[in-house]
Protein backbone atom coordinates (compact mmCIF):
# COMPACT_ATOMS: atom_id res chain seq x y z
CA UNK A 1 0.00 0.00 0.00
CA UNK A 2 1.52 3.08 -1.40
CA UNK A 3 3.59 5.03 2.24
CA UNK A 4 3.36 1.79 3.94
CA UNK A 5 6.92 1.81 5.95
CA UNK A 6 8.81 -0.67 3.64
CA UNK A 7 10.43 -2.69 5.72
CA UNK A 8 10.61 -1.05 8.95
CA UNK A 9 8.09 -3.34 10.64
CA UNK A 10 5.76 -1.57 12.58
CA UNK A 11 7.99 1.14 15.28
CA UNK A 12 6.83 -0.22 18.62
CA UNK A 13 6.01 2.27 21.50
CA UNK A 14 9.70 4.57 21.90
CA UNK A 15 11.88 3.69 19.59
CA UNK A 16 11.10 5.67 16.36
CA UNK A 17 12.36 4.18 12.69
CA UNK A 18 14.40 6.14 10.48
CA UNK A 19 11.89 8.29 9.08
CA UNK A 20 10.84 9.53 5.89
CA UNK A 21 9.51 13.19 5.04
CA UNK A 22 5.68 12.89 6.10
CA UNK A 23 4.14 13.06 2.60
CA UNK A 24 0.92 12.79 2.06
CA UNK A 25 1.68 13.50 -1.68
CA UNK A 26 4.82 11.49 -1.22
CA UNK A 27 3.35 8.61 -3.06
CA UNK A 28 3.23 10.68 -6.17
CA UNK A 29 6.47 11.16 -6.19
CA UNK A 30 6.60 14.99 -5.08
CA UNK A 31 8.04 15.22 -1.66
CA UNK A 32 5.71 18.28 -0.31
CA UNK A 33 7.63 20.75 2.19
CA UNK A 34 6.63 20.51 5.86
CA UNK A 35 4.02 23.44 6.17
CA UNK A 36 5.63 25.85 8.46
CA UNK A 37 9.03 25.10 10.25
CA UNK A 38 10.69 22.22 8.93
CA UNK A 39 9.79 18.81 11.03
CA UNK A 40 12.61 18.29 13.81
CA UNK A 41 14.03 15.27 13.55
CA UNK A 42 11.83 12.76 15.72
CA UNK A 43 12.41 10.01 12.90
CA UNK A 44 9.10 9.97 12.64
CA UNK A 45 7.09 7.07 11.77
CA UNK A 46 5.11 7.92 7.92
CA UNK A 47 1.89 6.74 9.05
CA UNK A 48 0.33 4.70 6.17
CA UNK A 49 -2.15 7.23 5.24
CA UNK A 50 -3.33 5.64 2.29
CA UNK A 51 -6.00 8.32 0.84
CA UNK A 52 -8.11 8.09 -1.66
CA UNK A 53 -6.24 5.41 -3.18
CA UNK A 54 -6.89 1.84 -1.05
CA UNK A 55 -4.84 -1.05 -1.84
CA UNK A 56 -3.87 -3.93 0.33
CA UNK A 57 -0.07 -3.68 1.55
CA UNK A 58 2.40 -5.74 0.03
CA UNK A 59 2.62 -9.09 0.84
CA UNK A 60 4.56 -10.09 3.91
CA UNK A 61 4.04 -7.14 5.59
CA UNK A 62 1.78 -7.43 8.54
CA UNK A 63 0.53 -5.28 11.39
CA UNK A 64 1.15 -6.30 14.83
CA UNK A 65 -0.29 -9.17 16.01
CA UNK A 66 -3.27 -8.68 18.62
CA UNK A 67 -1.54 -8.83 21.82
CA UNK A 68 0.64 -5.94 20.68
CA UNK A 69 -2.28 -3.72 20.47
CA UNK A 70 -3.68 -4.98 23.94
CA UNK A 71 -0.23 -4.73 25.96
CA UNK A 72 -1.31 -0.78 26.50
CA UNK A 73 -4.10 -2.09 28.05
CA UNK A 74 -6.86 -0.82 26.14
CA UNK A 75 -8.57 -3.79 24.10
CA UNK A 76 -9.34 -0.86 21.28
CA UNK A 77 -9.68 -1.97 17.48
CA UNK A 78 -9.62 -5.83 18.12
CA UNK A 79 -12.39 -5.21 20.98
CA UNK A 80 -14.00 -8.53 22.36
CA UNK A 81 -14.09 -11.18 19.43
CA UNK A 82 -12.69 -14.44 19.42
CA UNK A 83 -9.10 -14.59 18.19
CA UNK A 84 -9.71 -13.54 14.77
CA UNK A 85 -7.11 -15.96 13.32
CA UNK A 86 -9.17 -18.63 14.49
CA UNK A 87 -12.22 -17.41 13.00
CA UNK A 88 -10.09 -16.73 9.83
CA UNK A 89 -9.13 -20.29 9.39
CA UNK A 90 -12.41 -21.72 10.30
CA UNK A 91 -14.66 -19.77 7.93
CA UNK A 92 -12.79 -18.05 4.92
CA UNK A 93 -14.78 -14.54 4.65
CA UNK A 94 -17.09 -15.31 1.70
CA UNK A 95 -16.13 -14.50 -1.56
CA UNK A 96 -19.16 -15.44 -4.06
CA UNK A 97 -19.10 -12.65 -6.16
CA UNK A 98 -15.27 -12.49 -6.86
CA UNK A 99 -15.64 -13.63 -10.60
CA UNK A 100 -18.39 -13.43 -12.76
CA UNK A 101 -20.53 -10.79 -14.54
CA UNK A 102 -22.13 -9.26 -11.74
CA UNK A 103 -18.07 -8.80 -10.21
CA UNK A 104 -18.44 -4.90 -10.92
CA UNK A 105 -21.56 -4.77 -9.56
CA UNK A 106 -20.95 -5.47 -5.87
CA UNK A 107 -18.86 -3.79 -3.27
CA UNK A 108 -15.23 -4.67 -3.47
CA UNK A 109 -13.74 -8.03 -2.07
CA UNK A 110 -10.37 -8.41 -0.21
CA UNK A 111 -7.53 -8.83 -2.67
CA UNK A 112 -5.51 -12.07 -2.97
CA UNK A 113 -2.88 -12.00 -0.11
CA UNK A 114 -4.57 -9.50 2.09
CA UNK A 115 -3.64 -10.35 5.95
CA UNK A 116 -6.29 -12.12 7.17
CA UNK A 117 -6.51 -10.40 10.40
CA UNK A 118 -8.09 -7.65 8.52
CA UNK A 119 -10.25 -10.01 7.04
CA UNK A 120 -11.14 -11.73 10.24
CA UNK A 121 -11.77 -8.01 11.51
CA UNK A 122 -13.72 -7.09 8.69
CA UNK A 123 -16.21 -10.00 9.45
CA UNK A 124 -16.52 -9.39 13.20
CA UNK A 125 -17.66 -6.10 12.38
CA UNK A 126 -20.01 -6.31 9.88
CA UNK A 127 -22.61 -7.90 12.52
CA UNK A 128 -25.58 -8.06 10.03
CA UNK A 129 -23.03 -9.56 7.16
CA UNK A 130 -23.97 -7.38 4.50
CA UNK A 131 -20.63 -7.66 3.13
CA UNK A 132 -20.18 -3.75 4.05
CA UNK A 133 -19.32 -1.72 7.26
CA UNK A 134 -21.71 1.01 7.98
CA UNK A 135 -21.26 3.63 10.62
CA UNK A 136 -22.21 2.35 13.58
CA UNK A 137 -20.54 -1.46 12.83
CA UNK A 138 -17.98 0.43 12.42
CA UNK A 139 -18.42 2.72 15.48
CA UNK A 140 -19.09 -0.73 17.59
CA UNK A 141 -15.69 -2.09 16.34
CA UNK A 142 -13.93 0.61 17.69
CA UNK A 143 -14.96 1.21 20.87
CA UNK A 144 -13.86 -0.35 23.84
CA UNK A 145 -14.68 -1.45 27.01
CA UNK A 146 -14.14 1.90 28.47
CA UNK A 147 -14.62 4.28 25.57
CA UNK A 148 -16.91 4.84 22.93
CA UNK A 149 -15.79 5.90 19.04
CA UNK A 150 -16.74 8.94 18.40
CA UNK A 151 -19.82 8.65 15.77
CA UNK A 152 -18.05 11.91 13.95
CA UNK A 153 -14.48 10.60 13.56
CA UNK A 154 -16.52 7.56 12.22
CA UNK A 155 -18.32 9.61 9.79
CA UNK A 156 -14.71 11.55 8.56
CA UNK A 157 -12.92 8.48 8.43
CA UNK A 158 -15.79 7.28 5.86
CA UNK A 159 -15.56 10.65 4.53
CA UNK A 160 -11.91 10.30 3.47
CA UNK A 161 -11.66 6.78 2.25
CA UNK A 162 -14.76 6.57 0.04
CA UNK A 163 -14.50 10.83 -0.76
CA UNK A 164 -18.13 10.33 -0.68
CA UNK A 165 -20.80 11.41 2.01
CA UNK A 166 -22.01 7.55 1.78
CA UNK A 167 -21.15 5.74 5.15
CA UNK A 168 -20.46 2.53 4.54
CA UNK A 169 -17.39 0.93 3.56
CA UNK A 170 -15.90 -2.50 1.73
CA UNK A 171 -13.48 -4.60 1.89
CA UNK A 172 -10.77 -2.34 0.09
CA UNK A 173 -11.81 0.91 2.14
CA UNK A 174 -11.78 -1.11 5.41
CA UNK A 175 -8.17 -2.56 4.76
CA UNK A 176 -6.95 0.88 4.29
CA UNK A 177 -8.87 2.23 7.27
CA UNK A 178 -7.44 -0.28 9.43
CA UNK A 179 -3.87 0.46 8.61
CA UNK A 180 -4.19 3.98 9.63
CA UNK A 181 -5.99 3.64 12.50
CA UNK A 182 -2.63 1.71 13.23
CA UNK A 183 -0.38 3.92 12.65
CA UNK A 184 -2.64 6.84 14.48
CA UNK A 185 -2.65 4.59 17.17
CA UNK A 186 0.66 4.69 17.32
CA UNK A 187 1.30 8.25 16.90
CA UNK A 188 -1.16 9.09 19.90
CA UNK A 189 0.69 6.18 22.17
CA UNK A 190 4.13 7.72 20.96
CA UNK A 191 3.02 11.33 22.01
CA UNK A 192 0.57 10.49 24.89
CA UNK A 193 4.19 10.66 27.02
CA UNK A 194 2.34 10.96 30.64
CA UNK A 195 0.31 7.85 29.51
CA UNK A 196 -2.92 10.20 30.42
CA UNK A 197 -4.86 8.71 27.79
CA UNK A 198 -5.35 11.91 26.56
CA UNK A 199 -3.11 14.16 23.99
CA UNK A 200 -2.85 17.68 25.85
CA UNK A 201 -1.37 21.09 23.93
CA UNK A 202 1.90 20.57 24.66
CA UNK A 203 1.76 16.39 23.36
CA UNK A 204 -0.57 17.80 20.07
CA UNK A 205 1.86 20.19 19.23
CA UNK A 206 4.95 17.38 19.34
CA UNK A 207 2.43 15.00 17.30
CA UNK A 208 1.27 17.61 15.03
CA UNK A 209 4.97 18.62 14.62
CA UNK A 210 6.21 14.67 13.73
CA UNK A 211 3.36 14.83 11.01
CA UNK A 212 4.70 18.10 9.53
CA UNK A 213 2.74 20.28 10.33
CA UNK A 214 3.88 23.48 12.46
CA UNK A 215 0.92 25.05 14.58
CA UNK A 216 1.04 28.20 16.24
CA UNK A 217 -0.27 28.76 19.75
CA UNK A 218 -3.78 29.76 18.88
CA UNK A 219 -4.70 26.97 16.58
CA UNK A 220 -3.11 24.70 19.17
CA UNK A 221 -5.68 25.92 21.72
CA UNK A 222 -8.58 26.25 19.56
CA UNK A 223 -7.93 22.45 18.37
CA UNK A 224 -7.73 21.74 21.48
CA UNK A 225 -10.65 23.21 22.87
CA UNK A 226 -12.92 22.24 19.86
CA UNK A 227 -11.82 18.68 20.20
CA UNK A 228 -11.54 18.22 23.92
CA UNK A 229 -14.91 15.92 24.92
CA UNK A 230 -15.02 17.63 28.82
CA UNK A 231 -16.10 21.16 26.74
CA UNK A 232 -12.49 22.89 27.99
CA UNK A 233 -12.18 21.53 31.06
CA UNK A 234 -9.56 18.83 30.71
CA UNK A 235 -7.69 20.79 28.09
CA UNK A 236 -6.25 16.94 26.67
CA UNK A 237 -7.69 15.26 23.96
CA UNK A 238 -8.81 11.46 23.63
CA UNK A 239 -8.04 9.30 21.30
CA UNK A 240 -10.89 9.30 18.72
CA UNK A 241 -11.05 13.25 18.50
CA UNK A 242 -7.37 12.83 18.11
CA UNK A 243 -7.79 11.44 15.06
CA UNK A 244 -10.38 13.58 14.04
CA UNK A 245 -7.99 16.57 14.81
CA UNK A 246 -5.57 15.13 13.22
CA UNK A 247 -6.92 14.60 9.93
CA UNK A 248 -8.80 17.87 10.46
CA UNK A 249 -5.58 19.61 10.44
CA UNK A 250 -3.96 17.44 7.47
CA UNK A 251 -6.88 18.08 5.36
CA UNK A 252 -7.34 21.85 5.44
CA UNK A 253 -3.71 22.00 5.25
CA UNK A 254 -3.11 20.47 2.49
CA UNK A 255 -6.31 22.15 0.57
CA UNK A 256 -4.41 25.29 1.28
CA UNK A 257 -1.68 24.15 0.35
CA UNK A 258 -3.33 23.09 -2.90
CA UNK A 259 -3.94 27.36 -3.37
CA UNK A 260 -0.42 28.09 -2.29
CA UNK A 261 1.50 27.06 -5.26
CA UNK A 262 4.04 29.18 -4.43
CA UNK A 263 4.68 27.86 -0.97
CA UNK A 264 4.61 31.82 0.62
CA UNK A 265 2.22 31.33 3.30
CA UNK A 266 -0.90 32.75 1.52
CA UNK A 267 -3.54 31.64 -0.38
CA UNK A 268 -6.12 32.89 -2.94
CA UNK A 269 -9.38 31.02 -2.51
CA UNK A 270 -12.65 32.37 -5.00
CA UNK A 271 -15.43 32.37 -2.55
CA UNK A 272 -16.78 29.24 -4.38
CA UNK A 273 -13.97 27.28 -3.74
CA UNK A 274 -13.11 28.33 -0.42
CA UNK A 275 -16.99 26.92 0.69
CA UNK A 276 -16.78 24.02 -1.10
CA UNK A 277 -12.99 23.45 0.58
CA UNK A 278 -13.97 24.09 4.29
CA UNK A 279 -17.83 22.54 4.28
CA UNK A 280 -16.77 18.69 3.96
CA UNK A 281 -14.88 19.26 6.91
CA UNK A 282 -17.79 20.33 8.81
CA UNK A 283 -18.87 16.56 9.84
CA UNK A 284 -22.13 16.35 10.84
CA UNK B 1 -25.85 20.36 20.73
CA UNK B 2 -23.88 21.34 17.76
CA UNK B 3 -26.49 24.37 17.06
CA UNK B 4 -26.21 25.39 20.76
CA UNK B 5 -22.90 25.32 20.85
CA UNK B 6 -22.76 27.85 17.54
CA UNK B 7 -25.38 29.71 18.82
CA UNK B 8 -22.94 30.41 21.89
CA UNK B 9 -19.96 30.94 19.91
CA UNK B 10 -21.39 33.15 17.77
CA UNK B 11 -23.34 35.33 20.42
CA UNK B 12 -20.28 35.58 22.70
CA UNK B 13 -17.35 35.32 20.51
CA UNK B 14 -15.83 32.41 22.64
CA UNK B 15 -15.49 28.73 23.52
CA UNK B 16 -17.19 29.61 26.48
CA UNK B 17 -20.30 27.57 26.61
CA UNK B 18 -22.83 29.63 28.89
CA UNK B 19 -24.83 32.99 28.34
CA UNK B 20 -25.85 35.58 30.54
CA UNK B 21 -29.37 37.93 30.39
CA UNK B 22 -27.54 40.01 27.11
CA UNK B 23 -26.33 37.75 25.09
CA UNK B 24 -29.71 34.81 25.93
CA UNK B 25 -32.22 38.12 24.38
CA UNK B 26 -30.20 38.56 21.42
CA UNK B 27 -30.39 34.53 20.93
CA UNK B 28 -34.40 34.81 21.02
CA UNK B 29 -34.69 37.63 19.24
CA UNK B 30 -32.52 35.77 16.37
CA UNK B 31 -34.04 32.35 16.67
CA UNK B 32 -37.70 34.47 16.28
CA UNK B 33 -36.48 35.51 12.79
CA UNK B 34 -35.05 31.92 12.16
CA UNK B 35 -38.09 30.52 12.79
CA UNK B 36 -39.74 32.74 10.24
CA UNK B 37 -37.58 32.13 8.03
CA UNK B 38 -37.80 28.51 7.66
CA UNK B 39 -41.47 28.68 7.97
CA UNK B 40 -41.47 30.90 5.23
CA UNK B 41 -39.53 28.64 2.95
CA UNK B 42 -40.79 25.38 4.00
CA UNK B 43 -43.29 25.87 1.45
CA UNK B 44 -44.54 21.98 1.31
CA UNK B 45 -44.91 22.27 5.46
CA UNK B 46 -42.95 18.97 5.44
CA UNK B 47 -40.85 20.33 8.52
CA UNK B 48 -37.99 20.20 6.46
CA UNK B 49 -36.27 22.42 4.24
CA UNK B 50 -35.00 20.76 0.66
CA UNK B 51 -32.51 21.97 -1.46
CA UNK B 52 -34.37 24.43 -4.02
CA UNK B 53 -36.19 25.72 -0.62
CA UNK B 54 -32.58 25.89 0.87
CA UNK B 55 -31.40 28.30 -2.16
CA UNK B 56 -34.32 30.09 -1.85
CA UNK B 57 -33.76 30.84 2.13
CA UNK B 58 -30.02 31.82 1.56
CA UNK B 59 -31.38 33.89 -1.35
CA UNK B 60 -33.30 35.97 0.91
CA UNK B 61 -30.49 36.07 3.33
CA UNK B 62 -28.19 37.63 0.56
CA UNK B 63 -26.12 34.67 -0.19
CA UNK B 64 -26.27 33.27 -3.39
CA UNK B 65 -24.65 29.81 -3.30
CA UNK B 66 -23.76 27.05 -6.48
CA UNK B 67 -25.87 24.08 -6.87
CA UNK B 68 -22.58 21.95 -5.87
CA UNK B 69 -22.08 24.47 -2.11
CA UNK B 70 -25.96 23.78 -1.91
CA UNK B 71 -25.64 19.87 -2.23
CA UNK B 72 -22.79 19.75 -0.12
CA UNK B 73 -24.80 21.58 2.65
CA UNK B 74 -27.61 19.34 2.22
CA UNK B 75 -26.00 16.66 2.59
CA UNK B 76 -23.78 17.76 5.40
CA UNK B 77 -26.72 18.77 7.55
CA UNK B 78 -29.28 16.28 6.46
CA UNK B 79 -29.78 14.32 9.73
CA UNK B 80 -30.99 10.97 7.90
CA UNK B 81 -27.69 11.15 6.45
CA UNK B 82 -28.63 11.78 3.01
CA UNK B 83 -31.62 9.81 2.61
CA UNK B 84 -34.37 12.57 2.95
CA UNK B 85 -31.98 15.35 1.08
CA UNK B 86 -33.57 17.89 3.46
CA UNK B 87 -32.75 20.01 6.53
CA UNK B 88 -34.74 20.01 10.14
CA UNK B 89 -35.39 23.08 11.93
CA UNK B 90 -32.09 23.30 13.99
CA UNK B 91 -29.59 22.09 11.57
CA UNK B 92 -31.80 24.90 9.25
CA UNK B 93 -30.34 27.25 11.45
CA UNK B 94 -27.00 25.61 12.22
CA UNK B 95 -26.46 25.72 8.21
CA UNK B 96 -27.66 29.19 7.61
CA UNK B 97 -25.42 30.57 11.03
CA UNK B 98 -22.74 28.38 8.96
CA UNK B 99 -22.83 30.11 5.72
CA UNK B 100 -23.23 33.70 7.20
CA UNK B 101 -20.44 33.17 9.25
CA UNK B 102 -18.29 31.61 6.49
CA UNK B 103 -19.16 34.21 3.89
CA UNK B 104 -18.32 37.29 6.05
CA UNK B 105 -15.33 36.17 7.10
CA UNK B 106 -14.59 35.84 3.39
CA UNK B 107 -15.53 38.82 2.45
CA UNK B 108 -13.36 40.50 5.16
CA UNK B 109 -10.39 39.06 3.40
CA UNK B 110 -11.94 40.05 0.23
CA UNK B 111 -12.00 43.76 0.53
CA UNK B 112 -12.36 44.49 -3.22
CA UNK B 113 -15.84 42.60 -3.91
CA UNK B 114 -13.59 40.38 -6.40
CA UNK B 115 -15.16 37.09 -5.18
CA UNK B 116 -11.24 35.87 -4.66
CA UNK B 117 -9.88 36.09 -1.22
CA UNK B 118 -5.99 35.99 0.34
CA UNK B 119 -5.27 33.84 3.67
CA UNK B 120 -2.18 33.41 5.26
CA UNK B 121 -1.96 30.11 6.56
CA UNK B 122 -2.56 31.01 10.37
CA UNK B 123 -5.86 33.43 9.62
CA UNK B 124 -7.46 30.26 7.54
CA UNK B 125 -7.11 28.20 10.27
CA UNK B 126 -8.27 30.45 12.41
CA UNK B 127 -10.83 31.63 10.62
CA UNK B 128 -12.37 27.88 9.61
CA UNK B 129 -11.64 25.72 12.96
CA UNK B 130 -14.26 27.39 14.63
CA UNK B 131 -16.70 26.45 12.84
CA UNK B 132 -15.78 22.32 13.24
CA UNK B 133 -18.24 22.11 16.02
CA UNK B 134 -17.28 19.46 18.97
Amino acid sequence: MAGYPPGSGYPPYGAPPAGQPYGYGSPYGAPPPSYGAPPPPYGAPPPPYGGPAPSAPPAGEKPPKEGKNQSYGQPGYYGHSAPPSASASQSPYPRPYSSGPFASLVPSVFPPGTDPNVVACFQAADRDGSGSIDDKELQQALSSYNQSFSMRTVHLLMYLFTSTNVRKIGPKEFTSVFYSLQSWRAIFERFDRDRSGKIDTTELREALLSLGFSVSPSILDLLVSKFDKSGGKSRAIEYDNFIECCLTVKGLTEKFKEKDTTYSGSATFTYESFMLTVLPFLIA
Amino acid sequence: MRTVHLLMYLFTSTNVRKIGPKEFASIFYSLQSWRAIFERFDHDRSGRIDTTELREALLSLGFSVSPPILDLLVSKFDKSGGKSKAIEYDNFIECCLTVKGLTEKFKEKDTKYSGSATFTYESFMLTVLPFLIA
